[in-house]
């Protein structure tokens, strides 16, 4: 059974572009989010281990094996959003409602864009996606070039 | 599959386990972090013994010792559909430090000297017993999963001999010998229980 869930959206990815450490939180505005109460649960649970991630993020420094922890639960948060039928924007909206709420400190620079400005469209959808599935094709094809050179000798 | 790509496989076949207990999303992966390491307290090699002592492979006759991948199964299989619990043995201050997700916290010390233990006997009816004329019956009990500390902990072999001496029916119990130690030396999820 699905129904409407109230999400309130502290604050828009507008705003974060140009605050690279979070203070204050600016004006709420709402949305509303459809989701079951599983999926609700789902999202959450991944939502929540970003927030952990990016915590450590956050204090200890930013790391290559950090940023592939957060990545990994963000694919697997976008997953479990998309499974639930929200677009982009919606999860966008529900990612943002919970990190403006729950973070606080630096923005890791996982999170940052090249401009120097918080790239929350990257962060979530980008490239940390669709590099790692080039990375694993060419992989696959150094592989293939490896055998195939083995092969001939 | 990019969206759930990951390095650190369970196995081939299973990336990760998730299911949803109707109150829980439950969620195990293995640690994705190259870097990751066993926790101090779990790279201790030396205790004392007593009471810490190897440990037997068997709890008891008829009790079947499982591995990391039969405990997942029994998640998925009877955790997630109410049919069994997945009990960590350990006093209840270890629980609340991190267990095993899905993880039901019955201390050992529940199960001890079970002809004059008035606390076991709510334990025992939810875990399907019925008592009449100071016997116990198992007509239709829970499938049970039990650990503790790892091969070196007895916490939850001596749950199990309790277990069985009223009678519950060595075929619906399991034993993970390797318990914490075990789940963590391969990073497997580890969590925090609400309001610890």
């Amino acid at each position: 059974m699905r129904y409407t869930i109230s999400k309130t959206i502290a604050v828009s990815a507008a705003c974060l572009a140009l605050q690279p450490v979070m203070t204050t939180q600016p004006a709420a505005q709402s949305t509303q989010i459809e989701a079951s109460d599983a999926e609700k649960r789902k999202l959450d649970y991944f939502a929540s281990k970003i927030i952990d991630d990016l915590a450590v993020l956050s204090t200890e420094g930013d790391t290559d094996s950090g940023n592939s922890v957060v990545q990994g639960h963000v694919r697997h948060f976008v997953g479990a959003a998309r499974e639930a039928d929200l677009n982009d924007a919606e999860i966008t909206r529900y990612f943002l409602d919970i990190f403006t709420t729950q973070h606080s400190g630096r923005i890791p620079a996982v999170m940052v864009g090249s401009n120097g400005s918080m790239d929350i469209d990257n962060f979530l959808f980008g490239d940390a996606a669709v590099n790692r599935e080039t990375d694993d094709a060419a992989d696959y094809v150094d592989s293939l070039r490896l055998n195939e050179s083995g092969a001939s000798n | 599959m990019p969206v759930q790509a990951q390095d650190v496989l369970i196995t081939p076949e299973l990336p990760f386990l998730e299911f949803d207990t109707g109150s829980e999303f439950v969620f195990i992966e293995r640690n994705q972090d190259p870097e990751a390491r066993i926790p101090d307290f779990f790279s201790q090699t030396s205790r004392q013994c007593p009471p810490f002592c190897v440990q037997p492979m068997s709890a008891g006759e008829g009790v079947e010792t499982v591995g990391e991948l039969e405990v997942l199964a029994f998640l998925e299989e009877h955790v997630a559909k109410g049919t069994g619990v997945l009990i960590d043995a350990r006093l209840r201050e270890w629980y609340d430090r991190g267990t095993i997700p899905g993880a039901m916290s019955l201390s050992f010390t529940t199960f001890e000297n079970p002809d004059s233990n008035p606390f076991l006997v709510p334990v025992l009816q939810l875990l399907g017993g019925e008592q009449a004329n100071g016997a116990w019956t198992f007509d239709d009990p829970l499938e049970l999963t039990m650990f503790c500390n790892g091969p070196w902990c007895g916490q939850s072999h001596r749950a199990i001999e309790n277990l069985l001496s009223v009678g519950y029916p060595p075929e619906k119990i399991r034993y993970y010998r390797g318990g914490m130690q075990g789940w963590l030396s391969v990073g497997l999820t580890v969590v925090t229980p609400a309001g610890s």
